[in-house]
């Protein structure tokens, strides 16, 4: 169970990452990532670029808010996240200072957002999240009309 | 409109012209001091590029213009735009100018372009760079799917990309 960082308004899920150079190993850096189910690809901030040596091997037309298109490059990168390894994570960079983690990304994992409690669970299959849900909602009584009902 | 601070160390005398649609100033030394009478309307209506001879020394623009330059300049250095480097901006010009044959030969399918030709062909993004990691290191490539329209289009949920 990982509480909501209370830093975003209204809270959002965000959780610790590690980013990797996909061919040089040594070069990593650990962060935090917040999860967005909003965003078609991930993101890393711009110092990462640097830090990492990271190099673009692509290019999107990305689409904002506002529909517009600008050209963006891609890198490629090694996402720790979990306990689960994606070798290699197409992203662009952003000028923030946390990852974000994409619906790229988000596909390789099972995501419990208890939106009432304000906190969430990530991890690669089902049984590694329900079980503590379970046993959390087994536990609580009288359960709150908010609290979630059934995890899937 | 006076010039007068920005060329007090050399004196010329200027004649307007237009070239390739934009208004163009040649600037001649001259033996008196130095005053060129410029429209400010039609410095309004475009940039106009001061030349000496041949070479271009200064582009005039609008007080408008300049702003929204400088706005541009700073929203540039806000969202930390990186230049695409020289090699992968070659390998990207060679991606586009092969592309009317590429449709033709790998329509769909992805492909990584290095040193000027197409070094790996497959049909994921990261597969194929797999590929050229493995036979060439980690040099510089582009990597695109071969479709009509490219690159490909992306959704993010707010503005705050590095362009």
């Amino acid at each position: 169970m990982i509480p909501y960082d209370q830093g975003f308004s209204p809270p959002a899920p965000v959780l610790q990452v590690t980013i990797t150079n996909c061919t040089q190993k040594r070069r990593w850096r650990t962060m935090s990532a917040l999860v967005d189910t909003g965003s078609d690809i991930s993101a890393v901030p711009r110092e990462l670029a640097h830090t990492l040596q990271l190099y673009p091997v692509g290019r999107l037309r990305l689409e904002d808010v506002q529909a517009r298109v600008t050209i963006a490059l891609t890198y490629v990168v090694q996402l720790t996240v979990a306990g689960l390894v994606i070798p290699r994570l197409e992203v662009i960079l952003t000028g923030l200072s946390h990852v974000v983690l994409g619906r790229d990304a988000l596909a390789e994992f099972c995501v419990l957002l208890r939106g009432p409690e304000q906190t969430f669970d990530m991890g690669a299959t089902l049984d590694a999240i329900l079980p503590g849900f379970m046993r959390r909602q087994a536990g609580s009584h009288p359960p709150s009309s908010r609290a979630c009902r059934s995890a899937v | 409109m006076n010039l007068n601070s920005a060329w007090s160390r050399t004196a010329f005398y200027g004649s307007q012209r237009r070239e390739g649609g934009v208004k163009t100033i040649v600037m001649k030394e001259a033996a008196g001091g130095y005053t060129v009478a410029l429209d400010s309307f039609a410095v309004a209506q475009g940039p106009m590029v001061l030349r000496i001879d041949d070479s271009p020394v200064a582009v005039l623009i609008s007080p408008a213009d300049y702003a929204a330059f400088q706005a541009w300049q700073a929203e540039r250095e806000t969202s930390g735009a990186l230049a695409a480097p020289p090699d992968f901006e070659h390998a990207v010009a060679t991606f586009e100018r092969l592309k009317p044959a590429l449709l033709e030969q790998y329509n769909g399918r992805v492909v990584a372009v290095h040193d000027g030709r197409v070094v790996a062909v497959g049909d994921d993004r990261m597969a194929v760079l797999e590929m050229v990691t493995a036979q060439y290191g980690p040099v510089p490539c582009y990597i695109e799917r071969v479709e009509p329209e490219t690159p490909r289009r992306a959704r993010i949920s707010s503005a705050w990309i590095a362009r």
